[in-house]
């Protein structure tokens, strides 16, 4: 279990990071989403030791990370995705890092193949695509077997397929009961294994919880295609709808889901020609959150 | 600490430009000794010039510690090992130990070598060995000192810069540019500077101001004045 309590980070006066607290669940992978430039990089190298921070503390498993007794069995990461030496062998690379983390050198080509890359294993480093390499910042994270588990936007440079991989590799090491935190400015991406999302915009928390709980609070819009525009829209306002966009043969209705205004125009013997739930909701939900988020300096200037 | 060590002598191990510096280190002075030796003036001071030459490494160790430790933040693959082992002195230490041990290595390889050839040389011309067992051992002795400093220099200059240029530009400026305008300026650095101390480790003939001990001392101070410096400058980065 990780949690992140009132951690701060700030550059010449600026806070990149202000005052964030969040906690990530055993068993469960937790989005940690936010616009580019949110403070995501900052707040995982921090949690991993690598930025000092200039207030609050990281706890794993209830200690701080120099606490334990072998830290990096503790915490892993895949950060920078090209962070290796390009001359290095793919093999050499993960058995050197098996070497460093104390665990057996067998666990390397198995990792490999794992992540699929055990056709790769004596390819050179600086020869592999970015996704190849992120699956092998993979494998170098999972060499230690910590329980808990970072990855800072793991999915840049990997194809749809690779997408799907890792998607199934994350929900995998969550059901081995690991604490899986990853970052994206993708919400789509995270939509579709995250169990938790961490908002987070100008270093700041803006929303915390299931998935869930995001997608519900969240405007449900639908999209109405009809013979007749005008008279629908007038009956979905009577029953208390809103037409939140008239586009002629087209309204963009909040308020109400599909069934119900299919049911509504039913009832009004218009022709439906197309009706579909606005997928965009979570996504325009999420934009609303980092958009209202300002820095803390800005805000206080702000006041009256 | 060992296993640190052994990770730090694996990662050179797997990489070719270690291995490159490592060869040039190891061969470069070889056809630079025959070249001398074809062109001897006085029979006597060749041993000393050879020793001279088998110096060279020191100068390749530092540079292999400096390229080794500042690609490390180059590439960003600091971070992994300091995610493996948070506790960043010690792989500043580990580091710096590594290069030591390449860099004796190098520098002893070299030594048979270049000394070995001058040996096969001198007797083929007839000549002596100009200097007694004990002053070629202090010699070479004096050889391996100066290469592992040199590399925990390196290492440390990485650390205080993390760019391969700017950790090449400061060995280089320490040891040539400010050595000597010290030394140009001041008398008392011409007699105790880390010239002298390093003339007392590969120069058994003549009498210095240091003793053998004395110099090996003050060059391992300064070394280690070095790596107390580079590890203030890693513990304190965000990386």
């Amino acid at each position: 279990m990780l949690a992140v309590e009132g951690l701060t980070k700030r550059y010449r006066g600026e806070a990149v990071v202000d005052d964030l607290s969040f906690s990530a669940t055993a068993g469960r992978v937790t989005g940690f989403l936010g616009p580019n430039g949110a403070g995501k990089t900052q707040t995982i190298k921090m949690i991993l030791g690598l930025v000092q921070p200039t207030a609050g503390r990281v706890l794993i498993d209830g200690r701080e990370l120099l606490d334990h007794a072998r830290p990096g069995a503790v915490a892993s990461g895949v950060l920078d995705g090209g962070a290796f030496h390009p001359g290095r062998r793919v093999l050499d690379e993960l058995s050197l890092q098996a070497f460093a983390a104390g665990v057996c050198p067998d666990r390397a080509p198995e990792l490999l193949d794992r992540v699929g890359l055990a056709p790769a294993a004596r390819a050179r480093i600086g020869t592999l695509s970015l996704g190849m390499r992120q699956r092998l910042a993979l494998a170098r994270a999972l060499l230690s077997d910590a329980p808990l588990l970072i990855a800072d936007e793991p999915a840049n440079g990997l194809d749809p397929a690779g997408m799907h991989w890792l998607r199934q590799l994350l929900r995998e090491l969550a059901e081995e009961g690991k604490t899986v935190l990853v970052s994206s400015h993708l919400l789509a991406e995270m939509e579709r294994f995250a169990d938790d999302v961490v908002v987070i915009a100008h270093g700041r928390l803006v929303a915390d919880g299931p998935i869930g709980e995001l997608r519900a609070v969240r405007e449900r819009l639908v999209r109405v295609r009809c013979a007749n525009a005008r008279v629908l829209g007038a009956r979905l306002r009577a029953r208390g709808l809103t037409i939140v966009a008239d586009e002629g043969d087209e309204l963009v209705v909040g308020g109400g889901d599909a069934r119900t205004i299919g049911e509504i125009a039913l009832l009004a013997q218009i022709a439906i020609h197309r009706l579909v739930e606005d997928e965009d909701g979570l996504e325009e939900r999420y934009l609303a959150l980092t958009a209202e988020a300002q820095p803390r300096d800005a805000a206080e200037a702000g006041r009256p | 600490m060992m296993t640190l060590v052994l990770v730090e002598l694996e990662k050179l191990r797997t990489v070719r430009s270690a291995w490159l510096l490592f060869a040039a280190g190891t061969l470069l002075p070889l056809p630079i000794a025959i070249v001398a030796l074809t062109q001897v003036s006085d029979p006597a001071t060749t041993v000393q010039d050879m020793v001279n030459l088998s110096a060279v490494p020191a100068l390749v160790a530092g540079a292999l510690a400096a390229v080794a430790c500042a690609r490390e933040f180059e590439h960003r693959t600091i971070t992994v090992a300091f995610m493996l082992e948070p506790r960043r002195e010690r792989v500043i230490v580990a580091k710096a130990l590594a290069a030591a041990i390449v860099g004796v290595a190098m520098a002893a390889l070299c030594c048979a070598l270049t000394l070995g050839v001058t040996a096969v040389w001198i007797s083929a011309d007839g000549g002596g060995w100009a200097w007694s067992g004990g002053e070629t051992a202090k010699a070479i002795c004096g050889v391996l000192v100066l290469a592992a400093v040199s590399a925990i220099a390196g290492t440390a200059f990485g650390g205080v810069t993390r760019h391969v240029g700017g950790a090449i530009t400061l060995l280089i400026a320490v040891n040539f540019v400010v050595e000597g305008l010290l030394a140009a300026r001041f008398q008392v650095w011409r007699d105790y500077g880390l010239d002298a101390a390093s003339d007392a480790l590969l120069e058994p003939a003549p009498t210095h101001a240091y003793t053998f001990p004395a110099g090996a001392g003050v060059m391992v101070g300064i070394s280690l004045v070095y790596l107390a410096l580079g590890i203030a400058a890693v513990r304190r980065a965000d990386v």
